[in-house]
């Protein structure tokens, strides 16, 4: 039994389609201010006052048994203090079950606690985890979609500007 | 005419996309605050010259933490929803 990873990258994540309750982070390429060449990476930027979402979907690996736990490092865009909240939510369909996939809905969406931006310097990364309680039964070898939200129109969702994410994995104990 | 509820929460959200590049060392409630802040001193200056100054009218936290710009861009944007032109955020 030890810890096993899957690596979600911001490139992959699907943005919704804009329209209400289905509001998409801008995707962003960044640049380093270092000297050439710089360091590029992508950077999915969520509102402070409202929820937008990103979606990855994959297959759960063969060695998953238990314990899914969404893993985020972001940045703020500003906000050197205050507190984000991040909600992540899971649909797993198994192969060969009656479910249509296209009308699949999410399980009930788990929250992450109230996690302070780091301090002092906006860029800094902070890491968010959200325990996934309500993971749907997933299953080694489902179909998996898993959104990451940043909760913004929560009172408990005090940074001010934008919410940088820049990482994302679901870690999961292995069989 | 003071703005509406919506039209000062249009304010906020804007300034919270716009204002990057600075550090914020003040949270949401502080910037939606000053929103408020603002717009009472536009509403106060536009009858006669108002008793205190602008800076002096916005709340000590974002008045200790902001920067100059930032307070500039906050009654820029008042201004701009005062003078009826939107925002991408709408109301």
């Amino acid at each position: 039994m030890a810890t096993g990873t899957v690596i979600l990258p911001i490139g992959a994540g699907v943005p919704p389609d804009g329209t209400a309750t289905n509001l998409a982070p801008a995707i962003q390429r960044v640049k380093s201010s270092a000297s050439a060449p710089a360091p590029y990476f992508l950077q999915a930027a969520f509102d402070a006052a409202q929820e937008e979402h990103l979606i990855w979907s994959f297959r759960m690996p063969a060695d998953y048994a238990s314990a899914p736990v969404v893993k985020i490092l972001f940045k703020m865009a500003s906000a050197t203090t205050g507190n984000v909240i991040m909600n992540s939510r899971m649909a797993a369909i198994t192969p060969g079950d009656t479910t249509d996939a296209d009308a699949k809905a999410w399980a009930t969406v788990n929250a992450s606690a109230a996690t302070a931006v780091p301090a002092t310097t906006a860029g800094k990364v902070g890491e968010v985890s959200i325990t996934m309680t309500n993971a749907d039964s997933v299953a080694a070898g489902d179909f998996v979609m898993l959104s990451v939200s940043r909760d913004g129109a929560s009172g408990s969702d005090t940074a001010t500007g934008d919410l940088e994410l820049v990482s994302v994995a679901l870690t999961y104990t292995t069989t | 005419m003071a703005l509406s509820t919506g039209e000062r929460d249009q304010v906020w959200r804007a300034f919270m996309r716009i204002g990057t590049g600075e550090a914020t060392n003040f949270v949401k409630q502080t910037v939606r605050d000053a929103v408020d802040n603002a717009d009472d001193w536009a509403d106060s200056a536009a009858a006669s010259v108002p008793a205190t100054s602008y800076n002096a009218a916005l709340n000590a936290t974002f008045r200790s933490n902001a920067t100059a710009a930032q307070k500039s861009l906050l009654l820029a944007l008042v201004c701009i929803v005062r003078a009826g032109r939107p925002l991408p955020e709408g109301s």
